[in-house]
Parts: structure tokens; sequence; C-alpha cells
């Protein structure tokens, strides 16, 4: 056994040297053991015992690297880019002028006059309306990220039932039978939640609603 | 005792120099020519799903090109016509023709044609159609013969250079505004018509500066 393995401790008051071990095949210097020892590494844990190593794995990735410079050289254009005109083109855009719309936004009990521009289709910036009195021509930071929610991955497009896409139809199926339910307890435990609002329109709504299930909630936030 | 260094050694001075000069000139040289949009971009020719030919189209029919590229004037880009477009005259032409099916299918189906760009510019160079083709540059100064493309192909290379070149002498490239589309105009012989030519058409000052187009 080397060196390596044992601890001499000469002396240790009775001058007799003592061999240590760690492992009981050490002790009974099984070849097994010693294999196991002599290795730098357990098998497998540098290297795979079959299949593509380390290294050759880099060496791969640098020749597939150099290879792909070498495609460069030709007239060949990546990434190929494709113009998608319309299939019947709208009376009165130009492809590559913006159109400007003015429009309001609602916003908590009131409404922001603005001006969206547009290309294609596409709103892309937002400004105040000069000619509203709620901006007059100026805007907020919260007005200019509001084109960002209009992209939204997030953003509801559909109706959900229990986090489940489901369309309007099906609404309109579910809440028949739920007016059904509570057409005898005037919308006893009936809510409905949303925004805070100032739309006329939705205030009548609210209040028709109110008028036929007097007992249901109308909570906004 | 042995020599230290064999004979051939004596030619070392000499090839080191021949090198010395042959691979700096090979390299700018192979950057020059190999990296040069002379060489990468010109010619470009992608095949489009529809093989329509600008030479039948524009050559031998005789259709301007702002029957298809109606924007040219007014907008930045001059656009790809709309399907529509080519169902004005194909409904009723070649009605059963086997190349022209992906074009029936997409005024059938309302899905939009997707052909592949030939020419395009980097997104940091602003570039707008409108005021080149107002001020009188014609289409066959950047887009080549394209009466006689059966393929777009790129002739020019759309380098910053060969702008530039342009923009600090626009003169040679100007024509009279009703002559833009006009694929095989001239300009005059005689010196001094060309000359009261160029005095008469609006005068144009081409940005040089880099605020110009990288804005």
């Amino acid at each position: 056994m080397s060196p390596r393995h044992t601890l001499d401790h000469p002396g240790h008051g009775r001058g007799v040297s003592r061999t240590y071990w760690r492992s009981l095949g050490q002790l009974q210097d099984s070849p097994e053991s010693r294999a196991f020892l002599e290795r730098e590494f357990p098998e497998g844990a540098s290297e795979p015992a079959a299949g593509i190593t380390r290294r050759d794995m880099i060496t791969l990735l640098g020749a597939s690297m150099s290879m792909a410079g070498l495609a460069g050289c030709d007239i060949a254009r990546r990434p190929v880019e494709e113009i998608v005109p319309y299939v019947t083109a709208p009376e009165d855009s130009v492809p590559g002028v913006p159109r400007f719309y003015a429009t309001t936004m609602p916003f908590g009990r009131s409404a922001y006059g603005l001006i969206v521009e547009s290309h294609e289709g596409r709103p892309t910036k937002i400004e105040g309306n000069p000619a509203h009195p709620s901006t007059a021509g100026v805007s907020s930071a919260r007005i200019q990220a509001s084109v960002l929610g209009l992209y939204d991955p997030d953003r509801s497009q559909t109706a959900r039932f229990k986090g489940e896409p489901k369309t309007w139809n099906d609404f309109v199926t579910a809440w028949a039978e739920i007016a059904k339910a509570h057409a005898a307890d005037g919308g006893a435990g009936l809510a409905v939640l949303s925004e805070s609002f100032s739309s006329p329109t939705l205030a009548r709504l609210a209040s028709e609603l109110r008028t036929r299930y007097p007992r249901a909630t109308w909570a906004t936030y | 005792m042995s020599q230290i260094f064999p004979p051939w050694w004596n030619k070392l001075p000499l090839a080191a120099a021949l090198a010395g000069v042959l691979v700096p000139v090979l390299a700018v040289g192979g950057v020059w020519y190999f990296f040069s949009p002379w060489y990468t971009d010109v010619g470009y020719q992608p095949a489009q799903p529809v093989p329509y030919s600008h030479k039948l189209h524009v050559g031998e029919l005789g259709l301007d090109c702002r029957y298809c590229h109606a924007s040219v004037e007014i907008a930045g880009v001059a656009n790809i016509p709309p399907t529509q477009t080519c169902m004005n005259c194909h409904q009723l032409v070649k009605r059963d023709s086997e190349v022209l099916a992906p074009i029936r299918d997409s005024a059938t189906s309302g899905r939009p044609m997707r052909w592949i760009r030939v020419h395009e510019l980097p997104d940091y160079a602003y570039f707008t159609h409108r005021s080149h083709v107002t001020a009188g540059i014609g289409c066959v100064t950047c887009h080549g013969r394209v009466d006689e493309m059966e393929k777009v192909t790129q002739m020019a290379p759309l380098s910053m250079s060969w702008c530039l070149d342009c923009h600090r002498d626009p003169g040679p490239n100007r024509r009279p505004v009703s002559e833009v589309t006009n694929m095989k105009w001239t300009p005059p012989r005689d010196p001094e018509v060309r000359l009261a030519q160029l005095q008469s058409a609006r005068a144009v000052n081409p940005p040089t500066d880099c605020s110009g187009c990288h804005r």
C-alpha cells in the first residue's frame, strides 16, 4: 500500500506504527478497491460510459459554427424576409402612411381624449388629443404605456369560465340558466364584479339589472 | 561540427518577404471583394410564390409601375399590390393558369400572398420612396431594367457609399418627374438642353450628414 493511503504515526507513545484505513476494501486490499483508488474519478464521472464525450461535443460545436460562417459566403439572405400585402386593400389606407384616430380611453370614472397613431391597423403610439379638454394634447406615462396593453398576451381575448376560454354564445347559454335560477329570489347571492366606469350605457344596463334582481350586488374596483 | 541550419534556410528571407506581401494583399483583396455588397447582395434573385414576370407585364404589356406599386409617390414604401390588384385582370385573363393558382386561392380564401422581399435596407437606414420619386430619381436608377427581368433581381448594392455617391451629386441621376417610371429614358444628348432641364427642375438638397438617414 502506498504511503499516500497510510498514515504512520511513529511513536505515539509506544513506538508502534499503525496502519489506518478508510474503507473495508482498503483494509482487505481487494483488487476492486485497488482499481477504485487508482482511478482519478469514479467511473462515468468525467466521461459518459457510452455516447458523445464533452470534448467531442465542443469539437463538433466549433466545427458547425465555422461551417455556418462559410455558408454566409453566398448570395443567400438570412433571414429571408416576406412581404405580405392585403388581399383586398382597404380603400382609404396607404401602406406606410400612418392613420390617426381620435378616441377616448376610459380610466376609472373619467376618460382621456387621445389620438392614436395606427399603421396598417396596428396602433403604435398614443398621445393626448389637443382638441379634448381632458388631455389638451398632453399625456402621462400611463397613457403612453397603455398602447402596450393592446398587445398584452395576458389580455383576455374571449369570455372565460373558470379559466377556460369560452365563446360569447356559451356565456349567453350559461346566463340563461343563471337568470332562471335567480328569477324567484330577486338575485340573492348573485354578484357582478366590474371596473369602475362612467359609461352612461353601462350605467343604464346596470340599473336595469338592479331593477330585475334587486338583491344582487354590483361591485366595482 | 555539423551545421545547425540546413542550406534551405538561405531561401527563408525571400519566402518570408513574398509571404509578407502576398498574405496581406490577398486578405485585403479578399475582404474587399467578398465582403462587399456588390458580391453579397447584387444578384439576389429569390424564387417567388408566383413567378410573376415583370418582363411580360411591364416590358411587353406596358403596365406602368404605379399600377401595382401605387403608393410610391405618396408613401415611404412602394407597396406590393394586394391580391385584388392581380385579380383585376386575372379574373378574366388566364383564368385556368396553373402558376396563378396561389393568387386565386388567396383571393377566394382571404389568406394573403407571401412574397419574398428582394430589395432590403437595414432598419437603421431611413428611406422613403416618396422624396426620391418626386425629386426625379427614376425607378430604373436603383432597381435596374425591371422591364427586362423575368425574375426580379437586385441590381444595385444598396450600400451606404452607393447612396452617398448620388446624394453628393444627384444631378446625373435626375430626370423630369414625368419620366420617373420610364424604363427607357436617356438624358438628352445636347448638354445645353440637359442643363436647362436640370435647372428648371425643383432644387433638391439631399442630406449627406449621418442623421439624414440614420435618424
